[in-house]
């Protein structure tokens, strides 16, 4: 019993700690720009397998394989927005339309290269074995990714607060047209915040996934969903919500997990309960504000 | 006659914002009425508020006698009290007379129209707005004036008992201004009651016969024209928030 | 008043026929719709029979199913990008009902289409609140989930596992009497949806689309529509799902209920033009067919990227669709020969 209750911490933890990483950049766009990037599951799965690809290129340098993961994903997220976003910024419709595009032809992209199987990325392991408490196994890697993940949130945190850029974001966010007649580019924020959106997702990809595993291209559809339900629970446009949203899912999914029975499968469906409960309940979330639009 | 609009204690809190603070007034059957402010008074948001299109915080609002306050704003339009907006809106890619036949399928739309049908009904609103030779083209060709006319159109087309117009002058020529002025009091004489926004006080004050005003959120003073204009905290305002006064 | 409307449309009904003839669109669709009549006779080869003319009544399952797209989503604004769902859950029930109880064809068939508009209601509820954006990510976590329920975990075997139901029978053994079926399935459809567009419940449904504060404003109970137009649209996609699983005589959850599925709704009805009814028609076609050389040609694994690739291309460049910018200079062309 006890054991169970460590690990559905546990795994609620790490759950949240991947979860918010995602949640943080798909709704910080959404927040700055009012964009919805349906390719940001994409990021996340595309670094991913970038990384699988790049370590038996660089065996002795894994950390080249990481940096070349996160570059390239980085320059998509860029490319997408002066390619695609920008250009369509007027319809709504027409913005979710291409990166729903987008995020299918990276998928297609992968699955030609590796298939639908499930791989693991046993190469690359900071940190092998595992820690004990209370009879449940922790993976080590694991114990380390909740940290940074932990580290990359506060630092993030710091980086919107204090740095330039971070206030010229939160400005745009705000009100884009007064951001504007500040002397800020507008365009150029929104482009770094595609791209910081990008590198988050990548970057949690590649401390996340070599413990885990690759469960085939279609896991950027996954990780979208939750990553809507989070930000659904905790409020669209919220970064703090993101956060804690986050944690949330995550606790319910490894609850469910082990303590409903059938458990794995219903696993599945946490995030759209999520989303329907808070729907009817509360729709604007834990954090968020009172329109939906 | 009767009372058909009732507001007590109307009140919007946003956070830390009061946008209204605690603000009554009642209109009569057939009045027609200015509500003034300089921007930012909080006219709009009382306008949402009694059309449904935003929740109080606390006070009601009482139309021909029913508690409407909080209702949906669909709920409230097929009562009898309709309104247009400050930001011209139309439905872009139907033309005017669909544009029309969309509020003549309200529940009031279809009652008011039963005898003559729908197309007929629209293309009577339409001529009472001076826009019936423009019926088959969509809204995206027309000028400003046509466009306002065109959503007091949409409004008559749920054949209102009180109609709340929001800002109906912004932006128009003096041509187009002195053309809606005319509809605005033609609806008048048949019978309509109106309720009207503006910042612009010249024309409001010179049209109606009564004029409400507020100020940050708050009631100021309920009278006439000359009234309102000699009221020294109305003055104050506007001198002070450096709108057009005269 | 109605039924003086309706006697009014029937007499006018043939001088309505002829003048339409006249018009470019509608001289376009009566040759087309000939020419889909006499293909079948055209040849009595076999490879041509069940081969060939097999792709053609694939082409109108997804026609029937993109245009069912396009009126929820061109005509009345809401973004589905879970159409999977209907196409998928029309296509099972079919399925089971032939397979386990028995069920006549048609009747199963239209169980399933039930079955769809069902759940359209079951969607379209909660998605009530989701707009633009987040309706479309709403319906696809929707289908995502289906999909997930239906291929993993213990759940999954109650309803019939990875592997699906299989040994169904075809709408008719005979390829030539299927695609006939499917014709007229597919020519009532696309009058059905045209019709409820032009109609006055249509210019309601566009008028959300347009505007859907000015149409709260106008009196209209947005919300009931809009559960409308989701049932509606799951009516049809529901159509095309219990088809297609009687044309693949088999379901299974990757392939009935896959995101794929809910893309190519997307991408056909893109290709055609957003609000026209009539493109999505094309849109199927063009895509069954381009999907077809791809697979002839060997290149089967790069179709989803290449179709996925289009999709950006076509919504990046033109908001029409390609097809609109085509038939315009067709139509030109048309003028000119005419005198015009």
């Amino acid at each position: 019993m006890i054991e169970d209750i460590i690990n559905m911490i546990f795994n609620g933890t790490l759950n949240g700690a991947v979860l918010s990483l995602i949640a943080l950049g798909y709704s910080l766009v959404y927040g700055v720009g009012g964009i919805m990037n349906l390719a940001h599951g994409a990021y996340f799965m595309l670094a991913g397998y970038l990384l699988l690809w790049g370590l038996p290129i660089f065996p002795d340098f894994l950390i080249l394989s990481v940096i070349f993961a996160i570059v390239i994903v980085t320059i998509i997220g860029g490319l997408t927005y002066i390619l695609l976003i920008k250009p369509l910024q007027d319809s709504h419709v027409g913005v979710v339309l291409v990166t729903f595009g987008l995020a299918f032809a990276i998928e297609q992209f992968v699955l030609i290269f590796y298939g639908t199987d499930s791989i693991a990325i046993s190469d690359y392991v900071l940190f092998s074995g595992t820690t004990e408490v209370l009879g449940y196994s922790m993976a080590n890697q694991f114990i380390f990714f909740i940290i940074m993940s932990i580290v990359i949130v506060s630092l993030f945190a710091l980086f919107i607060s204090k740095s330039k850029l971070g206030k010229s974001i939160r400005a745009v966010s705000q009100d884009r047209e007064a951001a504007v007649l500040m002397g800020i580019n507008a365009n150029r924020v929104l482009l770094y915040t595609v791209m910081i959106s990008a590198f988050l997702a990548a970057l949690g990809a590649s401390l996340y996934l070599p413990g885990a595993a690759l469960s085939g291209p279609s896991m950027a559809w996954t990780y979208l969903t939750s990553s809507f339900a989070v930000i659904i629970l905790g409020g669209m446009g919220s970064l703090v919500g993101s956060v804690v949203g986050g944690y949330a899912v995550g606790f319910i999914t490894s609850f469910t997990s082990i303590f409903i029975p059938n458990g794995p499968s219903w696993a599945h469906v946490v995030p759209l309960i999520v989303i329907i409960i808070v729907l009817v309940i509360r729709p604007q979330g834990l954090f968020g504000k009172k329109e939906i639009k | 006659m009767g009372i058909i609009l009732e507001v007590k204690n109307l009140t919007k809190k946003y956070g830390g914002l009061t946008a209204v603070n605690d603000f009554s007034f009642e209109i009569k059957r057939g009045e027609f009425i200015g509500l003034i402010g300089p921007n930012g008074a909080g006219k709009t948001t009382v306008f949402n508020l009694i059309s449904g299109f935003d929740k109080p915080s606390s006070g009601s609002i009482r139309f021909d006698g029913m508690d409407i306050t909080g209702s949906k704003p669909y709920k409230i339009v097929n009562k009898g009290l309709a309104r247009t907006f400050q930001l011209v809106r139309s439905f872009k890619y139907l033309t005017l007379l669909e544009n029309i036949s969309v509020p003549s399928q309200s529940h009031r739309g279809k009652e008011a129209s039963k005898g003559v049908g729908i197309d007929a009904y629209a293309s009577s609103i339409l001529a009472s707005v001076g826009l019936v030779d423009k019926a088959r083209i969509p809204p995206v060709v027309l000028p400003h004036g046509d466009l306002r006319k065109l959503q007091i159109g949409k409004a008559l087309g749920t054949n209102p008992e009180l109609l709340l117009l929001d800002e109906p002058f912004s932006g128009l020529s003096h041509e187009e201004s002195q053309n809606l002025t005319d509809l605005i009091l033609k609806l008048h004489d048949d019978g309509l009651t109106i309720f009207m926004t503006g910042h612009v006080l010249r024309e409001l004050m010179s049209l109606v016969p009564r004029v409400i005003a507020m100020h940050q959120g708050k009631f100021i003073i309920d009278g006439t024209p000359q009234e309102v204009a000699n009221n020294k905290i109305v003055l104050e305002a506007y001198l002070g928030g450096g709108d057009s006064f005269a | 008043m109605l039924k003086k409307e309706f006697q009014e449309k029937f007499t006018g009904f043939p001088n309505y026929l002829k003048s339409w003839v006249k018009t470019f669109t509608g001289g376009l669709t009566l040759f087309v719709l000939l020419s889909l009549l006499i293909l079948p006779f055209l040849s009595q080869n076999q490879n041509f029979t069940h081969v060939f003319l097999r792709q053609f009544t694939l082409a109108m399952i997804f026609a029937i199913f993109a245009a069912s797209w396009d009126l929820l989503t061109g005509i009345s604004g809401q973004i589905s990008f879970g159409h999977a769902i209907f196409f998928g859950i029309a296509g099972y029930i079919c399925a089971y009902l032939i397979s386990y109880q028995h069920y006549p064809i048609w009747v199963a068939l239209i169980i399933g289409a039930l079955g769809a508009v069902l759940f359209g209601l079951i969607i379209g509820i909660p998605c009530l609140r989701l707009k633009g954006p987040y309706l479309a990510l709403g319906t696809l976590a929707f289908s995502l989930v289906l999909l997930k329920l239906f291929l993993m975990g213990s759940l999954a075997d109650i309803f019939f596992g990875s592997e699906g139901i299989s040994a169904l029978p075809k709408i008719s053994d005979d390829p030539v009497v299927e695609y006939l079926s499917l014709l007229i399935l597919m020519i009532i459809t696309f009058i059905t949806i045209i019709q409820i567009s032009k109609s006055k419940f249509g210019t309601i449904l566009k008028s959300i689309r347009d505007d859907e504060t000015g149409a709260d404003a106008s009196g209209i109970n947005t919300t009931r529509f809009k559960v409308y137009a989701f049932m509606l649209s799951a009516l049809f996609a529901g159509i095309a799902g219990s088809c297609y699983a009687l044309f693949a005589t088999s379901v299974n959850p990757t392939g009935n209920f896959g995101a794929v599925i809910s893309f190519y709704a997307i991408l056909m009805a893109s290709l055609g033009g957003l609000t026209t009814i009539r493109g999505s028609a094309l849109g199927a076609f063009f895509f069954v067919f381009l999907e077809y050389s791809l697979i002839i040609a060997g290149a089967e694994l790069y179709v989803n990227l290449i179709f996925a690739l289009i999709l950006i291309l076509v919504v990046r460049f033109s908001e029409h669709g390609i097809l609109k910018p085509i038939l315009e200079r067709i139509k030109d062309v048309w003028d000119v020969l005419l005198g015009r």
